[in-house]
């Protein structure tokens, strides 16, 4: 036999509780349990591409695709619950919002972005894809992140 | 109103009042998990391809899920490009989307084909409060 810890709300009485959010806690149930938190700026040198798609110009003009990563280690040894968000550095493409949830895709004809976040068991990964009409300048792309506790048991 | 707090260590409970000081607070909810699991090595072998199961709740629930994909990282629900994150290489020039979806009685997940067949694994959670519908 188990042994359940809960704690009800107050006027909630323990032994007639029946909807989960009655109780404080309830040992029966886990809990998105979140350990660290950060920013991570990723700069996108658009002078650095990896593919030229010619266009007809004026109609449409020439693009340069430009991809950059960067990696932190979280260190700890498994798949953790994670989520990511992409902040305002490509304001108004993200719609002028402060955050928004990554993975994030916008697409037209002559520009494209895909900015996403991801993890595996030992770090946590912000990728920016951009497809545009320059290739000179730089942009900055802002993410923030939050790692739980939670293992995914992969 | 009687309230119960339990703070971590080092915090005050009647200074202290950021949620994560505490441990627990009568005047808090917490996320509970109610149910989680994961489905692996799927095989997306036609465009869309869909997974779904009877999650058996009486309501439509908040939920995550995620998915690792070929190369061994773990997204979130979106797009992706055809080759997947790769960090360090270069992406593809055509993206696939992991849309998970809910109502009251199934749980999918539909995944679009962008290139070859390949196989993903999916984790999901589910919440116990509802999303609002009305």
């Amino acid at each position: 036999m188990s042994i359940i810890i809960a704690q009800t709300k107050p006027t909630i009485d323990i032994f007639e509780a029946f909807d989960i959010d009655d109780y404080n806690f309830h040992s029966g149930f886990d809990t998105l349990k979140y350990g660290a938190t950060g920013k991570v700026t990723v700069q996108v040198n658009y002078a650095d591409f990896f593919n030229f798609l010619p266009g007809s110009p004026p109609i449409i003009a020439d693009q340069w695709e430009h991809y950059k990563g960067v990696a932190i280690e979280h260190d700890l040894g498994y798949f953790p619950d994670f989520s990511g968000y992409v902040l305002d550095a490509l304001d108004p493409i993200t719609f002028g919002h402060n955050a928004v949830q990554a993975p994030f895709v916008l697409a037209f004809i002559a520009f494209g972005v895909l900015l996403s976040v991801f993890v595996d068991d030992e770090k946590l990964y912000f990728s920016v894809y951009i497809r545009n009409s320059s290739n000179s300048g730089t942009v900055d792309i802002e993410f923030s992140w939050r790692l739980f506790k939670n293992d995914l048991e992969l | 109103m009687f309230n119960f707090i339990v703070t971590k260590k080092t915090k005050d409970a009647f200074l202290d009042t950021a949620p994560n000081d505490k441990i627990v607070d009568f005047n808090l909810n917490t996320f509970k998990i109610l149910a989680k699991g994961k489905f692996l090595n799927q095989a997306v072998n036609a465009d869309p391809t869909e997974f779904f199961f009877e999650h058996g709740f009486p309501f439509i629930p908040n939920f995550y899920a995620y998915c690792r994909f070929p190369d061994g990282t773990v997204a979130l629900a979106g797009p992706f490009s055809v080759n997947f994150q790769g960090l360090g290489t270069t992406p593809g020039t055509h993206y696939g989307t992991f849309t998970p979806e809910i109502d009251a009685t199934k749980f999918y997940f539909t995944l679009t084909r962008p290139g070859s067949n390949y196989n993903v694994d999916i984790i999901w959670r589910i919440f116990e409060v509802p999303i609002p519908t009305v």
